[in-house]
């Protein structure tokens, strides 16, 4: 038991105080920030001086040259549709994911029969493993696969999923999907149960509709936990990587690649851990700037926002 | 408080476990603690093969003290290249590998892999002039060889004869005994087939549209390649390559006679009329229900060229122990051992390179199916096509072919360019 | 009337629902009984016509599945401690106890939160490399906690900790309770949903990776389930699909096991932690 709690005059007390506290403070931070140090910060560095080098493992050489990676990167072919598809995942995933969560939760928070099975299968996809469900799914969208024969009874005729264009990539947004729906689903249904019903009694005594009680009243309510689904989504856009891999490995071509896809390929399958180091900082320059957008609107957009 | 006992014994039932190091996650399990210990990495799973190289792992223990273990490791071969890098760069690669042809200049030019030949000059018994010398270009640069071939094989076709007779169809070897086994008769009987059976009369093996190399027997048959001869320029526009490619193309796409891409189908469980592969694959005819027989791949206009691949064992200049990995190699491809490898996987040795040797290894084929293989092979074949920056020249293509040219609608006059263009910069690079 | 057939569209829309997230599964189940012939044929068929439980005893002998599933579950325990002995400490210093610099350290750590895995795995392996830890758990449970679970993990601490009014603080401050204790003995037992919370993300995101198990391991006794999964292919043949689908099937049980009969823990961590953002 400290002995630092004696009542005293304030001015000394708060001094004393402010540094008692701040080094415990330091001491509760320290774990965390050792932690961002030790790992995070080396990393970073550590992946901008790689950029700068053209590395050759086989040979064991590391020679500076300086901008060349990043210049490749300008001109690379393949950066043309590597990047637009990167930026598909990042904007589809992150607002149907939310939208289609949103939607979800508010069928799953209607007191009907059996809602609570619903709410599990939902919930299914999220447990099993991303790598799980891409190997099934590349089982399913063979071709003569489950998909064309599930199509081909109702007459419709099979697609070439998975040979690129825009058809591979909603493919994989489809996939992508499903698998995080559920987590996404709970978050915000727990959100929906939150909002107390007073709210929604009064606006409905005021004569408005079914829908209009949803945006004027509930979305508002829980617009915390849709920035916390939709800043989820976001992260998890960028991980696009199973589907990609397991799927096509980026092809035909590069056309169905992602930037994270393309980092691990030239660094760990082509042996140019230069050009992917650059590529790694060009991802991480995107998502910072990302992030930094997002926390700005976040505080226009978000209700009740408390910090 | 009921789950945070739940979690904190979960929790420190982990963390208990893990310290105690029983489980296997948190120690390196490389010993080098007494002795030399040697690591070979290998492409093949199969018991085998595997307790083949241990006999003569042992052999060599016995002979070596200074040398404690010899390990082998298997792994796929597209994780090869990612384990050997990643080896490394982490400082523990190992010591041996086997190493396609594919990637010899690679890693030859970047000094990856150690000079053998003083080592094979000055072990008793190796007989370094059985080796077959056109055999081992790939792998010598002057006076220095950088690696021993073990398996150099030609692609055959195999065929289903059951299949083509039920079908009421010329097989391969009606063709062949016709004279007439080329590439365009074998289209259109495979075409035959198709519309008798339903089935695809031909499936390139291990293929998926992602592996260029098995398209060979056909871009030899043309006398097409990718690249010239001293891989300085792409060569994959040439009209030889359009009209070699721009007959696949047709098989896949119009005749639908081959699988299209996506759709896995399976010549040894009896989905396919015939199939190219290795040598090493007639061990999944072992107990089909159909009857079967091999082939020469056809010819074209350029002749009956055949497309041989080739792997070799090297020892990686990374490696930490490399006299012991050096003096291992050459006890793994001296004159018998090699006999023994010679079991499994064709040799490039002349001494063993009869159809005698093969058949008696094969099990499942006869010496009289084999003589057309061993003529490829020391004859009229020709080895796998090799360029500098190989791990990024194949990428570059496979990626360029499976963009532009496997398509319905690709227009190989327009496409091939295109090709080119993709791989030129990669090739020169 | 109109509630009949709106209660119907609404249980036409669940089922449909529950189709698609259960078809995979299923299919999954009625493929890893199949033989190698039936697997691929065309058009599919749905129940297997002979059963091939021998798929399902391939798993084990192909590959010691039951090592790399403990490994699995090991590894992910271990992320969950670590991140809990890093965010409970750090979150409650940003919300609570507030040193100077807390707005700074804060903004930091939630620009690491959005650093992908793959735009920091080249230096880690290297890293990792000169460490020595190559090939073992270390850098999937301490990289993995202190660049990806801890900073998310802090933040919702951070979240949960706010959210509790300071009364408690200067209550227990009167009471003559160290700082120590107020935290441990008084604020932590509120925010058991969190905690909660942070526990089941931490499991989750852990028991998912698969880019860092690929290239950090290479013994298959130390592979972790993910990894494994993608290793029953034949080198000759491609994927062996049945085997596959039964191994995918092993490692799908237990955790549908678990979260039917810890449900009710693992929907309230989440929500709980996901309110109050």
């Amino acid at each position: 038991m400290s002995a630092a709690t004696q009542a005293a005059p304030s001015r000394p007390r708060r001094s004393l105080r402010t540094r008692g506290r701040n080094r415990f403070g330091y001491l509760l931070l320290a774990p965390q920030m050792i932690g961002f140090t030790a790992v995070g910060l080396v990393a970073i560095v550590w992946v901008i001086w790689l950029s700068l080098h053209d590395v050759n493992v086989l040979a064991g050489s590391q020679d500076f040259v300086g901008l060349d990676n990043y210049a490749r990167i300008l001109t690379d072919p393949s950066m043309i549709t590597v990047l637009p598809n990167t930026f598909f995942f990042v904007c589809v995933l992150s607002v149907a994911g939310t939208v289609i969560a949103l939607l979800l939760a508010v069928l799953l928070n209607q007191k009907l029969r059996g809602i609570g099975i619903f709410r599990s299968i939902v919930f299914i996809p999220a447990l099993v493993t991303m790598v799980a469900w891409a190997l099934v799914w590349s089982f399913i969208v063979q071709p003569e696969g489950l998909l064309d024969a599930l199509l081909g009874a109702v007459g419709v005729e099979a697609l070439p999923w998975l040979r690129g264009g825009w058809l591979t990539l909603v493919v994989f947004a489809v996939i992508q999907l499903t698998k995080n729906v559920g987590i996404n689903v709970m978050i915000l249904l727990g959100a929906l149960q939150a909002v107390p019903q007073e709210l929604i009694e009064a606006a409905r005594i005021d004569g408005a509709g079914r829908v209009r009680v949803l945006r004027s009243v509930v979305v508002p309510q829980i617009s915390p936990a849709i920035m916390m689904v939709f800043m989820l989504m976001i992260v998890g856009s960028f991980k696009v990587f199973e589907v990609v891999m397991l799927l096509t490995e980026g092809g035909p071509g590069v056309q169905s690649s992602v930037l994270a896809f393309e980092i691990y390929k030239q660094g760990f399958l082509l042996n140019d851990v230069g050009y992917a180091s650059a590529l790694a900082v060009l991802l991480f320059a995107v998502i910072l700037l990302l992030t930094a957008a997002l926390w700005q609107a976040r505080k226009r957009v978000v209700f009740h926002e408390n910090d | 408080m009921r789950r945070r006992t739940f979690l904190t014994g979960a929790g420190l039932a982990g963390v208990t476990a893990g310290s105690t190091g029983c489980l296997p996650g948190f120690s390196r399990t490389r010993p080098g603690s007494e002795g030399i210990t040697l690591r070979m990495t290998m492409w093949s799973s199969n018991p085998d093969h595997l307790s083949l190289f241990q006999e003569i792992a042992d052999d060599f223990l016995a002979e070596h003290e200074e040398v404690s273990g010899i390990e082998f490791e298997s792994l796929g071969l597209d994780q090869l290249d990612m384990v050997l890098t990643t080896g490394m760069t982490a400082g523990d690669p190992p010591d041996l590998t086997w190493l396609p042809v594919e990637s010899s200049r690679e890693y030859i030019d970047a000094g990856a892999l150690l000079d053998v030949a003083p080592t094979l000059a000055s072990t008793p018994d190796y007989d370094v002039d059985d080796l077959v010398p056109e055999l081992q270009e790939r792998w010598r640069a002057g006076e220095a060889q950088y690696g021993v071939p073990f398996s150099t094989g030609p692609l055959i076709m195999y065929f289903n004869r059951t299949l083509y007779s039920e079908a009421g169809v010329d097989s391969p070897a009606d063709l062949l005994a016709a004279g007439d086994w080329t590439w365009e008769s074998f289209r259109e009987t495979s075409r035959q087939l198709t519309e008798a059976t339903g089935l695809p009369g031909y499936v390139v093996n291990d293929f998926d549209f992602q592996n260029w190399t098995r398209l060979l027997p056909l871009m030899e048959a043309y006398g097409a390649s990718p690249w010239d001869e001293d891989a300085v320029r792409c060569t994959a526009d040439a009209p030889e390559m359009a009209d070699a490619l721009g007959l696949f193309h047709s098989m896949v796409f119009e005749d639908g006679s081959s699988p299209v891409p996506g759709r896995q189908v399976d010549f040894f469980g009896g989905q396919a009329g015939s199939t190219t592969a290795f040598l090493g694959s007639s061990t999944l005819l072992d107990g089909v229900d159909f009857e079967w027989d091999v082939l020469p791949t056809p010819g074209g206009p350029a002749g009956d060229i055949q497309s041989v691949g080739q792997s070799a064992i090297v020892a990686l200049s990374a490696g930490r122990q490399q006299e012991a990995a050096l003096a291992f190699l050459a006890h793994l491809t001296a004159r018998a051992n090699a006999e023994k490898i010679s079991r499994f996987f064709p040799p490039s040795r002349a001494s063993l390179l009869n159809a005698e040797v093969l058949a008696q290894s094969s099990g499942l084929l006869s010496a009289e199916q084999l003589e057309p293989v061993v003529e490829a092979i020391s004859g009229s074949g020709h080895i796998f096509p090799v360029a500098p920056n190989g791990a990024r020249v194949a990428n570059a293509l496979d990626s360029s072919l499976d963009e532009f040219v496997y398509t319905p609608e690709a227009d190989l006059d327009e496409a091939l360019p295109r090709v080119c263009t993709a791989i030129d910069p990669v090739i020169s690079a | 009337m109109r509630r009949t057939v709106g209660r119907g569209a609404n249980y036409l829309v669940l089922v449909l629902l529950a189709l698609v997230a259960l078809a995979p599964i299923l299919w999954m189940l009625s493929a890893s009984l199949k033989t190698p012939g039936e697997i691929l044929r065309y058009p599919p068929t749905i129940l297997p016509e002979d059963i091939r439980w021998e798929n399902y005893t391939e798993v084990f002998t192909l590959q010691p599945f039951a090592q790399q599933f403990l490994n699995s579950i090991v590894i992910m325990a271990l992320v969950a401690v670590l991140t809990l002995v890093m965010s409970i400490p750090a979150g409650y210093a940003l919300a609570r106890v507030r040193p100077v610099a807390a707005g700074a350290v804060f903004l930091l750590l939630l620009s690491v939160i959005f650093i992908p895995p793959e735009a920091t795995i080249i230096p880690l392996f290297q890293y990792a490399a000169k460490l020595g830890w190559v090939d073992t758990h270390y850098p999937l449970i301490i990289f993995t906690a202190a660049l990806v679970t801890a900073p998310i993990a802090t933040f919702v601490m951070r979240q949960a900790f706010l959210t509790l009014p300071a009364e408690f603080e200067d209550a227990a401050s009167i009471d003559g309770s160290g700082r120590w204790r107020t935290m441990m003995q008084i604020y932590l037992p509120l925010v058991r949903p969190s905690v909660a919370s942070v526990v089941v993300l931490s499991c989750w995101y852990s028991w998912n990776q698969f880019l860092e198990p690929l290239i950090y391991l290479r013994s298959p006794e130390k592979l972790t389930v993910p990894v494994a999964l993608t290793h029953y292919e034949d080198p000759l043949a491609g994927p062996l699909w049945g085997v596959q689908m039964a191994a995918t099937t092993l490692s799908v049980i237990p955790v549908l096991l678990v979260f039917f009969l810890a449900q009710r823990h693992v929907v309230s961590g989440l929500t709980a932690g996901g309110l109050k953002s």
